[in-house]
């Protein structure tokens, strides 16, 4: 049974999800509470997922709380950094908690730390990108040669310089314009191909778990 | 010449900080050509009727800090000017704070240049909702609901008389995305169809956007900090990330002359072994 009532509760939430998708009306269909309220069932499904993931924010934080703890515990490697961890993580929390998400210290820690750190994070990509262009791209081969060619008139036909150097205004469009036709065509045509093979992926999938074939999602091989 | 097959990398981040920096502090001011997907947004915009209602929804976060939130500063600053009503999703909790202080700085701009742009008549700050694409779906059905009737503020809606005219997400109220990965368009793309859909894009992820151009399910697109710079020139003649498209171009220009040194060296070496 520990098996089976999850994939019966699965196929039935799938199955309705579905009908609602394909039949509109049902949007509009109503529950009755005990107390006399009524509520629209598709909204009481999708309050329902919401409080699922907040009890999943709560899982994830007590099962991250319990792993540090134990790093502490047992001196681990690096075990001062799940000290710091679990400080950031429930000051921050309390903090907001307590402030509301434009507190003052919520916001200081906000655009004061989390922001420039992300940004910075960031930014150093344009520095190992140089390093890494440098570095791997080699004509090796006809599929590398081209490869770079591509990226450097893509590169061009991004930036201001490319179109200095090749105006948008002159013979084929400039740079840009052979960017345009290079990213709509070739680049439209595999992304095309791939989203088609993705969606029908997942869709395969679904009919699998609708149909109980499909169990990984329980820990079952 | 086989040196030049390895520069030391200190060397190549040196020039490239170099090059970065220079152009911000003493903009060389290269001539930015204009982008179809730029044109198609601000046209959209520009075709606005005062009093229409237009949704942004922040799908990033400081990472994507220095190319999306000059397009949702322009993006929003043009909806005021035009008298149009914006509510703002963020689908990313970690951009939630970074997008309202945004709209809140465009907002205070258009006010400066005679505007209206009042916080809850012109345009309210919805912000983050826990709960995914559920809640996205929720918000066509009953949008109060899925947003626990309250803003990024933690003003209720029954109290921004915007929210009166908003209780369903319907179709008649297009998106502009400024998104940086997942969730992101595919929210929008599944569970949006028959909205009208813009982009805001980071540049890394322009090729994924191409198809639904194409198809015509998104209606244009921006392309990252040129995006920004363009939308600037059609809406001030000019602005703040127009100068940093030169800093952009000297970078490119770097890794460019990198790949063509690293390719002088390898050539260099396979002639000397025969």
């Amino acid at each position: 049974m520990r098996r089976e009532i999850p994939i019966i509760l699965t196929i039935v939430f799938l199955l309705v999800r579905a009908l609602f998708e394909l039949i509109g009306p049902l949007y509009d269909f109503q529950i009755t509470f005990p107390d006399g309220t009524k509520e629209n069932l598709f909204t009481s499904i999708s309050n329902a997922v919401v409080y699922m993931s907040v009890v999943a924010l709560f899982m994830g934080v007590w099962n991250l709380t319990r792993n540090h703890v134990g790093n502490i515990r047992r001196k681990r490697e690096n075990w001062p950094y799940s000290i710091w961890l679990l400080v950031v993580l429930y000051a921050y929390a309390i903090i907001g908690i307590v402030e509301g998400m434009e507190g003052k210290h919520f916001e200081w820690i906000y655009t004061g730390v989390i922001v420039p750190l992300d940004s910075t994070t960031f930014s150093l990509l344009a520095f190992f990108i140089a390093s890494a262009a440098y570095r791997a791209f080699r004509v090796r081969s006809l599929e590398a040669g081209l490869m770079m060619v591509v990226a450097f008139i893509i590169m061009m036909g991004n930036t201001s310089l490319g179109n200095a150097i090749w105006s948008q205004t002159s013979w084929l469009g400039g740079f840009k314009g052979i960017r345009d036709w290079l990213m709509n065509v070739p680049n439209g045509a595999g992304f095309r191909a791939i989203n088609l093979g993705l969606f029908i992926g997942a869709y395969v999938t679904a009919v699998r778990v609708a149909l109980g074939l499909e169990r990984r999602y329980l820990g079952v091989d | 010449m086989e040196k030049l097959e390895n520069i030391n990398p200190r060397w190549v981040y040196l020039v490239m900080a170099i090059l970065l920096t220079i152009p911000i502090l003493k903009p060389v001011g290269l001539a930015l050509g204009m982008d179809e997907g730029t044109k198609t947004v601000y046209n959209w915009v520009e075709s606005l009727k005062p009093g229409d209602i237009v949704f942004g929804d922040v799908a990033y976060a400081g990472g994507s800090d220095a190319e999306l939130s000059p397009q949702l500063s322009a993006w929003f600053y043009h909806c005021m000017k035009k008298g149009a009503k914006a509510v703002i999703v963020a689908q990313w909790n970690t951009g939630a704070s970074l997008g309202y202080k945004v709209c809140q700085a465009a907002a205070e701009k258009a006010k400066q240049d005679g505007y209206s742009a009042e916080y809850g008549t012109d345009w309210v700050y919805v912000g983050y909702k826990a709960g995914g694409t559920t809640t996205w779906r929720q918000m066509q059905v009953d949008f109060w609901n899925a947003c626990a009737e309250t803003d990024h503020l933690g003003n209720k809606f029954s109290d921004l008389p915007l929210m009166e005219r908003v209780k369903q997400w319907t179709p008649d109220m297009p998106v502009m995305i400024f998104t940086a990965g997942s969730p992101g368009l595919p929210t929008y793309t599944n569970f949006f169809v028959g909205w009208p859909l813009y982009v805001g894009n980071v540049a890394v992820q322009a090729a994924e956007v191409v198809p639904y151009v194409r198809s015509g399910q998104v209606k244009g697109n921006l392309l990252g900090m040129t995006g920004a710079a363009q939308y600037e020139i059609l809406l001030w003649g000019g602005g703040p990330t127009v100068k940093k498209m030169d800093a952009q171009s000297l970078g490119h220009l770097w890794i460019i002359v990198l790949i063509v040194l690293g390719n002088i060296g390898y050539i260099s070496k396979l002639r000397k072994k025969g």
